[in-house]
């Protein structure tokens, strides 16, 4: 494996699970009979901020020269990269405020709201920046789909940490529904990679081939929704288990995804 | 169209000498394990004779690259002939570049910790010579062209081998190797 895609793995994984608090923050609202209690919604706030902040700051370790990196929103018209940076940005921005509401005990359920759209425009952009054109096998909506699931997964799975246990149901549905979701796409997409071009089937053989694929689907899947089926509840350790799968499969999202030019010279 | 400068690699004269790819590094010293120009042979299921077929390949400078496109610090440029040069000043190592390019041209230095590529040696066209990988293949398997003015029935832009990609339009030609004579002896 490639250790210089290590801070990708991290930053987007760490932005995904801030992403995910957002939403199911902002779904709480309506969701939950009564709104939600504001002093653990600061505290969820006060750690989806200190996610971001350690996505971006790992992120850095990503770039031969980190100093350079205020010069990233020079190319938005045609960089996803540049709007990436810029729309988490924006997103931070939008956490800090909500948060400084928080402090002064006020919630503002259109600025939670907006925040949440906002989450949801920086994961697409997040999405769009890891689809190149070099790599066929995900150049197309696959990313914001592994990327969506893993919002959903880890942000239901780490928000009931912040919700009262007697509250929690539509939780334990959500990331059921999501894990079941996972569960098909982690196990279809690479046979439907073996359908396609030479380097498309070179993808799949060597996600099917990694023991972190088969980490990702037995311990990131398929356990916790056998666990959540038998105990009807998230257990406060599952997210943890969770956690080790996501970032089992996206090690192998950034390291075995083959790029066409790999190739060059064989069949495509 | 517009002056599109480019690479024509003619596989039927190609011998598989590196020549070429030794040329850019005479040029250029690039450190040890970055390569601008490569020499990729013909997989036996695409060519499946004896003899050998080769592909001299660098960056391709496409009509719409995409590493132009994605460079989040716009180190990237296209110049009225078409050749996209790189701004290693400007480069800040993301490595983006080298993610996108389905062609494999952006390469990462470590030494630097910045992105570099072929440049099609635009200082020395701009001094009336030739690249310095054309200038040195000795069978003339390494061209460059004009795709404005240039039209060779015999050319093709995607042979096998090359991954396709129309949208991005990269600026090379080829001309397919032959197949080998087979030279049967009288009994």
């Amino acid at each position: 494996m490639g250790f210089e895609e290590l801070p990708l793995v991290f930053f987007t994984i760490f932005t995904q699970l801030a992403i995910g608090l957002v939403l199911v923050s902002a779904l709480q609202q309506w969701a939950v009979e009564g709104g939600p209690n504001i002093q653990k919604m600061r505290t969820k706030w006060i750690v989806v901020l200190a996610l971001l902040a350690l996505g971006v700051i790992t992120s850095s370790f990503h770039l031969g020269h980190p100093l350079g990196a205020v010069r990233m929103l020079t190319n938005l018209g045609t960089a996803w990269l540049s709007r990436e940076i810029l729309m988490v940005g924006v997103f931070g921005v939008l956490v800090m405020v909500t948060l400084y509401g928080l402090i002064k005990n006020r919630v503002n359920k259109w600025l939670v709201g907006g925040t949440a759209v906002m989450g949801i425009l920086a994961l697409i952009a997040n999405a769009f920046t890891y689809a190149p054109p070099s790599l066929p096998a995900i150049d197309n909506l696959l990313p914001l789909v592994f990327f969506g699931l893993t919002t959903m997964i880890l942000g239901t799975a780490v928000a009931t940490y912040f919700v009262p246990s007697d509250k929690q149901q539509w939780l334990t549905i959500l990331l059921a529904i999501s894990l079941s979701i996972a569960l098909v796409v982690y196990l279809a997409v690479p046979s439907i990679w073996l359908s396609g071009g030479k380097v498309m089937q070179m993808t799949a053989e060597g996600f099917l081939a990694s023991p972190l694929h088969w980490v990702h689907i037995i311990v990131g899947l398929l356990l916790p929704l056998g666990i959540l089926a038998w105990q009807k509840r998230i257990p406060t350790w599952l997210p943890v288990l969770l956690l080790i799968g996501e970032f089992a499969g996206r090690i192998i999202f950034f390291t075995l995804v083959v790029s066409s030019a790999a190739n060059l010279g064989g069949i495509y | 169209m517009a002056k599109q400068l480019g690479f024509l690699v003619d596989a039927s004269l190609c011998i598989g000498c590196s020549t070429c790819a030794m040329a850019c590094k005479n040029q250029y010293h690039q450190e040890v394990g970055v390569v601008w120009r490569q020499l990729y042979p013909l997989s036996e299921e695409l060519y499946p004779h004896r003899e050998r077929a080769f592909y001299s390949l660098a960056c391709n400078h496409c009509e719409n690259p995409c590493c132009m496109e994605d460079c989040p610090v716009g180190a990237f440029s296209k110049r009225d002939d078409g050749i996209v040069v790189h701004d290693t000043d400007v480069c800040i190592g993301c490595g983006n570049c080298v993610r996108s390019c389905p062609f494999g041209a952006p390469r990462y230095n470590e030494q630097t910790r910045k992105a570099e590529k072929c440049s099609m040696c635009y200082q020395r066209i701009d001094e009336g010579l030739l690249p310095a990988c054309v200038q040195s293949c000795p069978t003339g398997a390494l061209q460059m062209i004009d795709l404005a003015t240039y039209d060779d029935p015999d050319a093709v832009q995607y042979p096998p081998g090359f991954p396709v990609r129309p949208e991005i339009n990269p600026s090379i030609r080829f001309k397919l190797p032959k197949q080998p004579k087979v030279v049967r002896r009288k009994i």
